[in-house]
C-alpha cells in the first residue's frame, strides 16, 4: 500500500508544481490544490504502516489496525485546503470582473502609474470596492 | 475553563459583528471593549505564569497526549500579552472618520477572528492545532488584505497567497513525517519520543517545519510576500501585522527548538538565514522610496537578528531572541502608525512626496524619533538592551561571523531611519514649490502616543522583562520529565 501512496504523492506533487509554475493564475490555483492534496496523502500514509484492517473492532485486538488520528488530521486539512481554493477562485473572479488579465504579473512597487486622487481616496478608505 | 473563555471570546465577538453588521461607531465601541478586557486578562495570565505555573485546559477532559490540550507557559503568556496590547492600539487607530466607515466595519470581525487564531497558536500544546490556528490567521489575513478593495491590493495579494499556501503544504508534509516517526504531535510528548527515531525522516520532517516557519517569519529567500502586501493593507492593520505576523513564525520556531536540538544542522541553517536576513533586509530597505515598503524590508532584517539568536540554541540566546522579538513588535508597530499619519496627511505613500510642514508633525517627529532610536539601539531605549543581549549571546557562542553581520546591519539600520527622517520631517531647500498644498486630513495622534509611551515603559522595565524572558527560555528548553508533564497539562 505504501508504494502506491508514495507514487500518488509523487504524481500529484509533480503535476501541482508544474501548474504552479505556469503564468496563468487559474492554473496556479489548481496547482496549489493538487499540491495540498499530495501532502494530505503523506499525512494519511503516516498512520498506515503495515495496516490491513480499517477499524478497531471490539474483541478483534489491535493487530494491523489503521491509526485513526491521521484520518482526522486529513479531514481537517482537506476542509482548510478547500477554503483556500475557494478564496483563490473568488480573488480571480474579482480580477476578471475588473477586466484585469488573470496572469502572473509583477507586483506594483509604487503608485506612480495611478492618479493622486485615487491614492488619497484609498488611504482615507473612501474606495467602494468589492 | 477561564482559558477557553479567553480564547473563544474574540471568535464569538467576530461572529457577532459579522452577522449583525452594526454601524462603524458601535462596532468600534464593542471591539474596543472586548479588546480592553483581553488586555486585562492577558496581563493577569502573564502574572500567574510569572512564578512558573503552567495554565492548561484539556478539551472534553481527555487526558493528554490523547486529547486536545491548551497550555500557557511564560513564553505563551508574553506573546499573548503582546498581541492583546497591539490589537487594542490598532483598534484605537482604526477610526471611521480617518479610515472610512466601510473599512472599519469590514476590518473589525476579521481582526477578531485573526486574534482568535493568534491566541490559539500561542496556547496550543500540539503541532496539528498549531497548523489549524496558522490557517485561521492566514484566511483572516487574506481577507484583511482585500479590505481596501482596490486593484493594487488584489494584485499584491497574489504572491502572499501562493507563497503562504505552499508553506502550509510544507507544514502539513512535515507533520505527516513527524507523526509517522514519533507517533504523536503533542509537542511535549514528541520531545520525549523524538530521541531514537530514524535520522533521515526526522531531518526531513523538521526541515519542512523550519522552512514553513521561516516563510511565516519572512527570512531572506522566503520573505518577498511581505513587502509586496504590507504597503496596500489598511495602515493600522498593517501596523498590527508588522508587529505580530512575523512573530508567529518566530514563536513557532522557539516552540520547536528542543526538537531542533536533535538535528544541529537545522540550527546552523537558522543561524545563516538570520545573519543574511539581517544584512540583506536592511540593504533592500535602504533602496526603497515607499515608506511602508521600506519598513517591511526592515522587518526582514530585524527578524534576522531574532532568528540568529535563536539558532545559537543557548538559554541566553533564546532569552535574547524573546526580548528582541517583543521590542521589535512594539517599535515596528509604532513606525507603521507614524507612517499611517504621514501617508494620510500627505496623500501619498511615497517618501519623495512628503512635506515636513504638515500640522502635527512635531508630535509625529517626536514619536518617530523615539521609535527610530529604539530600533537603531541607542542606549536608554529597549533596542540597546536587545542588541546587547544578542551580541553578547553570539560572543559567548563564538559566532564571530554572525556578530559582524549584525553590527554592520545595525549601522545600516540607523542610515535607513535617517533616510525617512530626511524625507518626511526635514526642511528641503529644493522643490519647495512642487510639494502639493492640499489640506491635510484629520490628525489623530492618540494611537501613536500610546505606542510611544509603551516603548518608554518597555525600556524602563527592560530588566524585569528580560528576566521573565530568561525564565521563559529556561522553561522552553527544559526537556526533563517534570516540565514535560506540566506541558501535557496533567499537573
Amino acid at each position: 500500500m505504501i508504494p502506491v501512496l508514495a507514487a500518488s504523492v509523487f504524481l500529484l506533487l509533480a503535476a501541482g508544481v508544474y501548474l504552479v509554475l505556469q503564468t496563468s493564475l487559474l492554473r496556479v490555483a489548481l496547482g496549489l490544490a493538487l499540491v495540498s492534496h499530495s501532502v494530505h496523502l503523506i499525512l494519511l500514509t503516516s498512520g498506515r504502516r503495515g495496516a490491513v484492517a480499517p477499524v478497531l473492532l471490539p474483541g478483534a485486538g489491535t493487530e494491523g489496525v489503521t491509526d485513526p488520528l491521521p484520518q482526522a488530521f486529513v479531514l481537517t486539512a482537506i476542509v482548510i485546503a478547500m477554503a483556500m481554493t475557494v478564496y483563490l477562485f473568488a480573488a480571480l473572479a474579482a480580477l476578471a470582473k475588473r477586466g484585469e488579465r488573470m496572469e502572473v504579473e509583477p507586483v506594483p512597487d509604487s503608485d506612480e502609474a495611478r492618479a493622486p486622487e485615487t491614492v488619497r481616496a484609498e488611504l482615507e478608505g473612501k474606495v467602494t470596492g468589492p | 475553563m477561564i482559558l477557553a473563555a479567553f480564547f473563544l471570546l474574540p471568535l464569538a465577538t467576530g461572529c457577532l459583528l459579522l452577522l449583525w453588521q452594526p454601524a462603524a461607531r458601535l462596532s468600534r465601541r464593542i471591539s474596543l471593549l472586548v479588546s480592553g478586557a483581553l488586555v486585562g486578562e492577558a496581563f493577569r495570565i502573564a502574572a500567574n505564569c510569572g512564578d512558573g505555573e503552567v495554565l492548561s485546559h484539556t478539551f472534553g477532559s481527555w487526558p493528554p497526549p490523547f486529547g486536545i490540550v491548551f497550555v500557557v507557559d511564560r513564553l505563551g503568556a508574553l506573546f499573548i500579552t503582546l498581541h492583546a496590547l497591539l490589537l487594542f492600539v490598532t483598534l484605537v487607530a482604526l477610526r471611521p472618520e480617518t479610515h472610512g466607515e466601510n473599512t472599519v466595519r469590514r476590518a473589525h470581525p476579521l481582526l477578531m477572528v485573526a486574534t482568535f487564531g493568534l491566541f490559539g497558536a500561542f496556547m496550543t500544546g500540539d503541532l496539528f492545532n498549531l497548523f489549524v490556528m496558522f490557517e485561521v490567521v492566514l484566511v483572516s489575513s487574506y481577507l484583511l488584505i482585500q479590505v481596501p478593495g482596490t486593484e493594487r491590493s488584489l494584485v499584491s495579494a497574489m504572491p502572499m497567497i501562493v507563497i503562504n499556501t505552499s508553506a502550509s503544504a510544507l507544514f502539513v508534509a512535515g507533520l505527516g513525517l513527524l507523526y509517522g516517526i514519533g507517533g504523536s504531535l503533542n509537542i511535549a510528548d514528541l520531545i520525549q519520543r523524538i530521541g531514537g527515531t530514524p535520522h533521515g525522516l526526522r531531518l526531513a520532517g523538521l526541515g519542512m517545519l523550519v522552512a514553513a516557519f521561516a516563510t511565516k517569519a519572512a527570512l531572506v529567500p522566503l520573505c518577498f510576500w511581505m513587502p509586496a502586501t504590507y504597503p496596500t493593507l489598511t495602515a493600522p492593520v498593517a501596523a498590527l501585522f508588522a508587529g505580530i505576523m512575523t512573530k508567529l513564525g518566530v514563536y513557532s520556531l522557539l516552540r520547536i527548538s528542543p526538537l531542533l536540538a536533535h538535528e544541529p544542522v537545522l540550527l546552523t541553517v537558522l543561524l545563516w538565514l538570520g545573519g543574511f536576513s539581517a544584512i540583506l533586509g536592511v540593504l533592500a530597505a535602504l533602496s526603497q522610496y515607499e515608506l511602508r515598503r521600506l519598513l517591511s524590508f526592515h522587518s526582514v532584517s530585524q527578524v534576522g537578528y531574532v532568528v540568529l539568536a535563536l539558532g545559537l540554541h543557548t538559554v541566553f540566546g533564546i532569552a535574547a531572541a524573546i526580548f528582541f522579538a517583543l521590542h521589535h513588535s512594539l517599535v515596528k508597530s509604532t513606525l507603521y502608525l507614524v507612517a499611517d499619519e504621514l501617508e494620510r496627511s500627505n496623500g501619498s505613500r511615497d517618501l519623495r512626496q512628503m512635506d515636513f510642514r504638515r500640522p502635527g508633525n512635531v508630535v509625529l517627529a517626536t514619536a518617530f524619533g523615539i521609535a527610530a532610536f529604539a530600533l537603531a539601539g541607542s542606549p536608554p531605549l529597549s533596542g540597546f538592551f536587545g542588541k546587547l543581549a544578542i551580541f553578547w549571546a553570539s560572543f559567548e557562542s563564538g559566532e564571530w561571523t554572525g556578530l559582524a553581520l549584525l553590527v554592520v546591519a545595525s549601522i545600516f539600520t540607523l542610515a535607513s531611519m535617517l533616510k525617512i527622517w530626511g524625507f518626511a520631517f526635514q526642511r528641503r531647500p529644493v522643490e519647495e514649490e512642487s510639494v502639493s498644498t492640499t489640506p491635510a486630513s484629520t490628525f489623530r495622534p492618540t494611537a501613536v502616543l500610546m505606542m510611544s509611551a509603551l516603548i518608554v515603559v518597555f525600556s524602563l522595565a527592560a530588566g524585569p522583562i528580560f528576566r521573565y524572558g530568561f525564565e521563559a527560555a529556561e522553561q522552553v528548553l527544559d526537556v526533563s520529565d517534570s516540565s514535560v508533564v506540566l506541558l501535557r497539562g496533567d499537573r
